[in-house]
């Protein structure tokens, strides 16, 4: 089993009204060590898998009605609250995507790496020896530790970023999860906190699922790949299946990577995936990505697609139903 | 002097269309309520004569009856000069329905005058009218209040004007402050940039925008006016006994409370239905004005 | 820091001078001779002259406003028309009530309201939530004094259990107390409601959540502190206003405070202590929104750095 396996998940957000689906059957595969791009457009469930996986969907809302979720042999979902909160900062941590807004205005950030530090204390460390851990950390991603009196609003959004790095990696988790760590940030400090965590990541021999919508940053920095569109993975596999080939594909992935401007390329036009992404309270039948499939057949349209695999790269598309007999 | 946060973008508070608003407004089954209950007390004072004979019911002394609990003939019974209860009540709501509309127009009125003028004419003249706006909140309001009315006599009138130039500042501050909100957004600039002139400017975008904000105040300070105006006759200092308005009922009735509790129970519910009425309106009114406070 | 302080004491001048106007010009035009009231009827002719001369009822209304003015800039407020004393004589032995009641008053209503919102908010929507909005509704919609009716009628006539007026223990002041408490306990509750929601949707208290915090430490370490802001504001503003606007409670009550006496006052037409007692408050309330806005620098290091800069 892997390190991290999610199996059929599915999530709704009920609001009385309407049921949002946000992740239907959705499943995930991470070995330990390594670094998964969790890629797909605005509103297409990658947050929301992240917060499932710490169970800290919104209470009222956010459902899950089945699947599963396995972390280094530990069934999470049917982890008591308390013994949760031991896996939440202390085994995984999240990363959250704005900086800005993700620390407490009105306590210090020495307070706040402390916080972290205090709630999984296991080994019994004396004040002292935590607030030196506050420090190390703070020098771990480029902070004078002298700025640890400093409240939030007297950092710069990078730095932040920093701070919200520190406080993440305080406990030395085993698994991060960075939802777009980098989005709200500037292009110059993007590269700059990127390389930052790619390094950590490499020191304290963690796992990351690195949630982004920026093929840059999955070329980047990703081991494996997993393309979620309307709440399910379509296509997951290594780093080579996405960026060393391109005839093996899910046409939303072809899409997806026609989108980006491609230096060796002559085409001078964008090829932009026509259409939005379908309305996650009314899905479409059979695939959900039919409507904008250029390549959609009769069946597309009301059969749902089941996962193929080839070599650990799987696809979920009737198109390479065919290959695996 | 730093800011406080404002609790929301008063600016941004743009009404939509009308239906819009009463399909919000429907939806929420307490303002439904107050609605509902608000259009009964007007209903009541509009026919308070065909209900019941002012002077006959509501004036007149019948000491051979007073004091009695509910019957047919007296639903609320009998009060201590043996008058009908439910007649006073029913023409008391003339009085608190009276104070609560004109002095909320007038206030309104005044208040948008003198925040307008502020925020157009700015320079010294705001900061003039600032500073009296400042003297104004820091005088306790009900002091303020009965020192007017005291001033101007008893009756009425004087209890209109009291509570009226009482409201004012706070009108006025909420005007000027969306004036000057409003005028920093980048619509109106944009509409400056197309060579709109500054008449247009507070017509067309300035005004539906304070509206909306005002209309939720005058609803929820009605209930507050109710209050104010009842708690002036009940110590004396607005109308006088032996007219039917709910606090001077309440100061008559007192005496009788150790026995007779009804005669301070019943206008003292009728304040709070009136008031709380006009605050569920108001409250389900803030709400459809602006659907972004409700998640 | 220090000079923050000094503008905002600085600011409070022309606003002091403009109060003193405003009551001024309303306690000139209030009908009533203040001669005849110290006097009596049928007084000898040549006592009333020297009384509007002593009074300087005989001078313009300009010269009078700069006159009181003058000598109220040397602490001198006038005699007080019943008694003939100074007016802070008459005021400050009415202190210490009155500042009982509004601080008993303020805690009170400060710890239940807070409590209360907290409950509200994080258990949104449940029964309890909707009945404790609903009851704040309907406090918010009671007349203090009518409160203090219903009060006397259940715990003093009916149920024997509180005096009902005067002095002399601390249950003296049970019923006032929550007479003017509830209702803006009830107010608190729902500011801090909205507030304590409008906190817990903020991404750091996530970000509190994903370090494995329990929903305790969420709740009382990360998101009270961030809601208390209003609240401060409403607790400061309701202990000036019962520090002068609880009249009617003191009034019906029995209770020997400065609301009384002023209404007492008002209603005798006592020009030069209705002067005073309004200058007091008003000081007063100026000095405790400047208290505000200290503890709000203090609580919020945002503001606390946006005006050291000042």
């Amino acid at each position: 089993m892997s390190f991290l396996d999610i199996r059929d998940l599915t999530v709704v957000y009920t609001n009385g009204r309407e049921t949002v689906h946000a992740l239907n059957d959705f499943s995930l595969r991470l070995e330990r060590g390594k670094t998964l791009g969790l890629v797909g457009e605005t509103g297409a469930g990658k947050t929301t898998a992240a917060l499932s996986i710490m169970r800290l969907l919104p209470e009222r809302t956010g459902r899950v009605l089945g699947g599963s979720v396995t972390f280094d042999g530990a069934d999470l979902r049917s982890l008591k609250e308390e013994e949760m909160r031991v896996v939440r900062g202390g085994k995984i941590s999240m990363i959250f995507q704005d900086p800005m807004t993700s620390l407490n205005p009105v306590l210090t950030v020495g307070e706040q790496i402390f916080e972290t530090l205090e709630l999984h204390n296991i080994e019994n460390r004396s004040h002292q020896q935590l607030w030196e851990r506050v420090d190390e950390m703070l020098a771990l991603v480029g902070i004078p530790p002298e700025r640890k009196k400093d409240y939030p609003h007297q950092f710069s959004g990078g730095m932040k970023q920093r701070v919200v790095i520190a406080i993440a990696l305080a406990c030395s988790p085993q698994l991060l999860i960075a939802d777009e760590p980098t989005t709200a940030l500037d292009v110059t400090i993007q590269a700059q906190v990127l390389a930052m965590m790619d390094e950590l990541k490499q020191k304290l021999d963690m796992s990351m699922i690195m949630i982004t919508h920026d093929l840059g940053i999955v070329a980047q920095t990703c081991d494996d790949v997993a393309v979620v569109y309307a709440g399910e993975i379509i296509e997951s596999g290594s780093f080579e299946d996405f960026f060393m080939q391109d005839k093996r594909r899910h046409p939303y992935t072809r899409g997806l990577f026609g989108s980006i401007p491609n230096i060796d390329s002559r085409e001078r036009r964008l090829t932009p995936i026509e259409g939005l992404m379908p309305d996650p309270t009314n899905l479409p039948e059979g695939c959900r990505f039919h409507p904008r499939c250029p390549d959609c057949t009769e069946r597309c349209r009301t059969e749902r697609p089941t996962a193929h695999e080839r070599g650990g790269h799987v696809i979920r598309c009737h198109l390479f139903e065919k290959e695996g007999e | 002097m730093f800011k406080r946060k404002k609790k929301k973008d008063l600016a941004s508070a743009r009404p939509s269309g009308f239906a819009d608003i009463w399909f919000r407004f429907r939806k929420n089954k307490l303002a439904l309520a107050g609605l509902i209950t608000v259009i009964i007390i007007a209903l009541f004072a509009i026919f308070a004569d065909v209900l019941a004979d002012y002077d006959a019911m509501a004036i007149d002394q019948h000491p051979e009856i007073r004091l009695q609990g509910p019957s047919g003939e007296h639903i609320l019974g009998t009060d201590g000069y043996g008058r009908d209860m439910f007649a006073r009540i029913v023409h008391g709501s003339r009085y608190s329905l009276t104070f609560a509309l004109a002095c909320t127009a007038i206030s309104l009125i005044g208040g948008t005058l003198v925040g307008a003028t502020a925020a157009y004419v700015g320079g010294a003249v705001d900061s003039v009218i600032m500073r009296v706006l400042d003297a104004f909140h820091c005088m306790p309001a009900m002091l303020l209040t009965i020192s007017l009315s005291s001033a101007l006599g008893v009756g009425l009138k004087s209890i209109i004007i009291a509570l009226s130039i009482s409201g004012i500042p706070g009108y006025a501050r909420i005007v000027r402050s969306v004036m000057l909100t409003i005028s920093q957004q980048e619509y109106i600039e944009a509409a400056k940039a197309c060579g709109f002139g500054s008449l247009r400017i507070i017509v067309g975008h300035m005004v539906p925008n304070a509206i909306s904000i005002l209309i939720v105040n005058a609803m929820m300070s009605m209930a507050g006016l109710i209050m104010s105006a009842a708690s002036l006759s009940y110590i004396g200092m607005g109308i006088q006994a032996p007219a039917p308005e709910w606090g001077a009922m309440l100061q008559e009735g007192q005496t009788y409370m150790r026995e007779h509790f009804s005669m301070v129970l019943i206008p003292g519910l009728a304040i709070v239905i009136t008031a709380l009425s006009f605050n569920l309106l108001g409250d389900g009114l803030s709400e459809a004005l602006d659907p972004r406070m409700k998640d | 820091m220090w000079k923050y302080v000094l503008r905002r004491l600085l600011v409070m001048i022309p606003i002091i001078f403009l109060v003193i106007f405003i009551v001024f010009f309303i306690m000139n035009i209030t009908p009533g001779d203040p001669v005849q009231m110290i006097l009596g009827n049928d007084p000898p002719q040549q006592a009333v002259e020297d009384l509007r001369r002593e009074l300087g009822l005989d001078q313009p209304f300009f010269v009078r406003f700069f006159n009181y003015i003058k000598n109220a800039l040397k602490l001198d407020f006038g005699l007080s028309y019943r008694s003939r004393r100074p007016v802070f004589e008459g005021i400050w032995p009415k202190f210490p009530t009155t500042l009982l009641l509004a601080v008993l008053t303020v805690t009170v209503s400060t710890v239940l309201g807070v409590i209360l919102g907290i409950i509200s908010a994080v258990k949104e929507y449940s029964a309890v939530d909707v009945t404790l909005t609903f009851t704040s509704l309907i406090f918010a919609s009671v007349p203090g004094f009518w409160l203090c009716l219903m009060l006397i009628i259940v715990f003093s006539l009916k149920l024997h259990l509180l005096p009902s007026s005067g002095v002399g223990s601390i249950r003296h002041f049970i019923l006032p107390v929550l007479a003017s408490a509830i209702p803006s306990a009830a107010y608190l509750a729902r500011i801090t409601r909205t507030q304590m929601l409008e906190v817990m949707r903020q991404e750091y208290i996530r970000t509190a959540r994903a370090k494995g915090a329990t929903e305790k430490r969420v709740i009382f370490k990360h998101a009270l502190k961030n809601a208390l802001m209003p609240i401060i504001t409403i607790a400061g503003t309701s202990f000036a206003a019962a520090l002068g606007g609880s009249m009617i409670t003191e009034r019906i009550f029995g209770l020997p405070g400065i609301g009384n006496y002023i209404l007492t006052s008002v209603q005798a037409k006592d020009v030069p202590v209705v002067m005073g007692s309004t200058i007091f408050l008003s000081v007063i309330f100026m000095v405790m929104m400047l208290l505000v806005d200290l503890a709000y620098a203090y609580i919020n290091p945002t503001l606390r750095s946006r005006f050291s800069r000042k």
